[in-house]
């Protein structure tokens, strides 16, 4: 019996360790995602002065982007009504217990429902530039804390596991 | 698209509770409704043919304003604008510049708040005061007089002469659709130069009225600029722009004549001696350029006919006139 608890407890405290320990890795393929729909939705403003319902359509159908769950909600609730920046901000809301942004993530990209589309092309551009720079430095920071804690994470899962078999046995 | 349709659709821009009793509005006054008009900080007031109504916070419009009327903050008015922009006011750029924009539906906003200049020329609005919005309607049958009394049919080059609001644009839509479709026997290619959208209200590349199988559109586009671009890669039988009066619309307009392609055109006045007295217009009568003058009844009667003129006696000592 109490060999199948310090298996069990082994097995759990694993798992724990390895999810964490993941959760730091999608986080910056999140955040680089996040750059890279940046940089697209620059690209559509600039050269084609895209409306903001087509360009959600376009960040959906793109392969690059499937890890942001918040893009396809936002583009399902576009079909039923034009109010952009509250959709917006409802989809990242919806989808944060999916993703693994932190709060100053999500508050980042929420600032995006208030620019895309509010004034002329220039004006959302400087804006993105900012938003850009921003989520630049989260992405950083969090490649940063993947590469320290990531796999520290993941042994002292093993580690708790190991040690709490111990005292089981 | 029918007029009820479009109706709908531009009451689904106005926020929660608002376009919903826009949807309600009694039928006597949404049937004759041409424009919507929200001021800032002042009662919202709906513009039918012969009154000015406010509209209550119950939905009752009412002849005068009260202290129960609906009013718009300017932050309101400006997230009304960006609704009507579907919150992609970059898209509608050029349009703003031009003091309007157009929303699907044929629907014009007017805009009104402090322009913003640089060199001259008008680069933005912001601080949005108020919105005109033009409930777009068509008016099929309204140029059924022309086929009949003026056209007779053959194609021809017209001016259509009109006071304001006295339906010069609503009239030469009409007569561009039927031409298009055929009515004059085969379908013309027609050329439409919709300097401001009003023509075929293209929205997102669509036209949002019914111009015809064989139009194409030349939208937002200069009236010179516009003619001269039909006239080389088109190759219309006719085309239609609207308000002539610039000196390059003329000598596009000789061009037009030159090359065989029957131009039919608008003007504002409100009788052919006030017609003659602009410069331009003269010149290309003079010039033969038009066939036929139309000057429509007042706008109280909008697309009717006051009098037809034949050009080419304009100038004799004996003017022919059928009224």
């Amino acid at each position: 019996m109490n060999l199948w608890i310090a298996l069990l407890s082994i097995i759990l405290c694993s798992l724990i360790g390895i999810v964490k320990g993941r959760s730091f890795k999608h986080r910056v393929c999140q955040l680089e995602q996040s750059l890279v729909m940046l940089e697209k939705i620059q690209t559509y403003l600039r050269y084609e002065q895209m409306p903001t319902k087509d360009i959600i359509d376009c960040l959906v159908d793109c392969e690059e982007l499937q890890q942001l769950c918040f893009l396809k909600f936002c583009h399902q609730q576009l079909k039923k009504s034009h109010d952009f920046p509250r959709l917006w901000t409802q989809s990242i809301e919806q989808s944060a217990n999916k993703m693994d942004f932190q709060k100053n993530d999500q508050k980042v990209l929420k600032m995006l429902g208030n620019i895309l589309g509010s004034t002329n092309t220039e004006n959302q551009l400087n804006q993105l530039e900012l938003v850009r720079q921003l989520l630049e430095q989260s992405f950083q920071q969090a490649t940063q804390e993947h590469q320290q804690k990531g796999k520290l994470f993941q042994s002292l899962g093993v580690l708790s596991g190991i040690a709490i078999a111990i005292l089981c046995i | 698209m029918e007029n009820n349709q479009r109706y709908q659709q531009m009451c689904d821009y106005f926020p929660g509770e608002l376009g919903r009793l826009l949807h309600k509005l009694p039928y006597f006054i949404r049937s004759d409704l041409h424009e919507i008009r929200v001021r800032a900080n002042r009662p919202i007031s709906l513009m039918t043919a012969k009154q000015c109504w406010f509209l209550q916070k119950d939905g009752q419009p009412v002849k005068q304003p009260s202290s129960n009327c609906w009013i718009f903050s300017t932050r309101q008015i400006e997230t009304l604008f960006k609704s009507f922009c579907e919150y992609s006011v970059h898209s509608f750029q050029n349009e703003i510049v031009n003091g309007y924009i157009t929303i699907v539906g044929g629907h014009r906003i007017g805009i009104c708040g402090t322009v913003l200049t640089e060199a001259g020329k008008v680069i933005g609005i912001r601080e949005i005061s108020s919105l005109n919005i033009r409930i777009a309607r068509e008016v099929r049958g309204a140029a059924d007089e022309i086929f009949s009394r003026v056209l007779g049919g053959k194609l021809q080059s017209i001016l259509i002469a009109g006071v304001p609001a006295s339906g010069k644009t609503t009239l030469i839509r009409e007569i561009a659709r039927g031409i298009s479709d055929g009515r004059l026997g085969r379908f013309y290619k027609v050329a439409m130069i919709d300097e401001r959208g009003e023509l075929a209200a293209i929205y997102q590349g669509a036209p949002q009225n019914e111009i015809g199988i064989s139009t194409d559109v030349y939208h937002l586009c200069p009236k010179a600029i516009g003619m001269e671009l039909a006239l080389r890669t088109g190759a219309p039988d006719i085309i239609f722009c609207d308000e002539i009066g610039q000196s390059d619309d003329a000598n596009m307009l000789i061009r037009s004549m030159l090359a065989g392609v029957k131009v039919i055109a608008t003007a504002h006045a409100d009788s052919i001696s006030t017609l003659m007295k602009r410069e331009q217009i003269q010149y290309l009568c003079k010039q033969q350029i038009f066939d036929k003058i139309v000057l429509l009844k007042q706008e109280d009667t909008p697309c009717e006919i006051d009098k037809i003129v034949q050009v080419e006696q304009l100038f004799h000592t004996r003017e022919k006139v059928t009224s």
